[in-house]
């Protein structure tokens, strides 16, 4: 199979940004090796949906659209009442699991991976540069680690999810990548700023 | 700046809603032919001060359409509700009528 072509591989320079020469405070990665599942579901059935789910993914499904639930190398969204977002490894077998399980009617599944450009940004003032543009308080006590929101940083649709302390992932849909990607380099400049390799 | 309380993802800024309308208007029944009702309810707004009933469509969160009560006065959001769920209670609200 081809291999699939970084939307940012245009602008993504590793080193570092801006005129700051200390140490880097953050450091910014694309997360290249993602796979993205959405499952869909009606308004009367969505329950029963998500007891299969659990089972065939062997984990517990969200509640509610403000936590994620990571297990592993997945983590899971529920993205809106009746529809979640499963994230995995590239190589995850989410769709062979989903297309043996005969879901039928009670559920939409489509692959959405290539259609999400997903970035990490890490370190002490990730939370700082993503609030330069993100309308969402990220204070630990508001956003925990596995909260996530989906909302808009310079007028694009973003989901961020903390996975971490002071790392956060950054879904941006593909046609946004490459003006995401400035608009965050730019933010980072007077912050201390490593782009490192797509991990 | 208004900071609108979605049902399903919390309280959020206005960039990420779309306003989709007015709430209390009622439309016809389709067989209805009368003209002066459709002249209504198509064209004709309550310009109310205080409680405004609206739809706002959560655009860049979950996606759904919610059903706001707004006060034009304070800018106030006294309620919001997924719009699926209180439709019908809209449309029968003490605003306009079809
Ligand atoms: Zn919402």
């Amino acid at each position: 199979m081809p291999e699939q072509r970084s939307a940012l591989a245009s602008v993504y320079k590793p080193g570092r940004v801006g005129v700051y020469d200390g140490p880097a405070q953050v450091v910014l990665f694309e997360r290249a090796n993602r796979t993205l599942v959405q499952v869909s579901g009606w308004p009367g059935s969505f329950r029963e949906l998500c007891r299969k789910l659990e089972t065939l993914l062997a984990c517990r499904m969200p509640e509610d659209g403000l936590k994620a639930i990571s297990q592993g190398q997945r983590s899971i969204f529920r993205v809106g009442p009746e529809r979640l977002w499963v994230a995995g490894p590239s190589d995850d077998d989410l769709l062979m699991r989903f297309d043996g399980a005969a879901l039928g009617e009670e559920a939409v599944v489509t692959e959405i991976g290539h259609s999400r450009t997903i970035v990490r940004a890490a370190g002490a003032e990730a939370r700082t540069l993503l609030n330069r543009g993100l309308p969402i308080d990220l204070d630990f006590t508001a956003f925990p680690v596995d909260a996530f929101a989906q909302s808009v940083i310079h007028h694009m649709p973003v989901l961020v999810h903390r996975v971490g302390d002071s790392d956060f992932d950054v879904y941006v849909a593909r046609d946004y990548a490459v003006s995401f990607w400035e608009w965050l380099t730019g933010a980072a400049r007077s912050l201390g700023c490593q782009i490192s390799g797509p991990e | 700046m208004l900071r609108i309380t979605c049902p399903f993802c919390g309280e959020r800024d206005q960039v990420e809603f779309a306003y989709g309308g007015d709430a209390a208007s009622v439309f016809p029944d389709l067989a209805d032919a009368d003209l002066d009702r459709w002249t209504d309810a198509v064209f004709m707004r309550d310009n109310p001060r205080g409680d405004h009933r609206e739809f706002w469509q959560h655009q860049h969160g979950c996606r759904q359409w919610l059903y706001v009560v707004r006060d034009t006065v304070t800018h106030e959001i006294k309620s919001t509700l997924p719009a699926r769920e209180p439709r019908r209670a809209a449309a029968t609200h003490e605003g306009r009528k079809g």
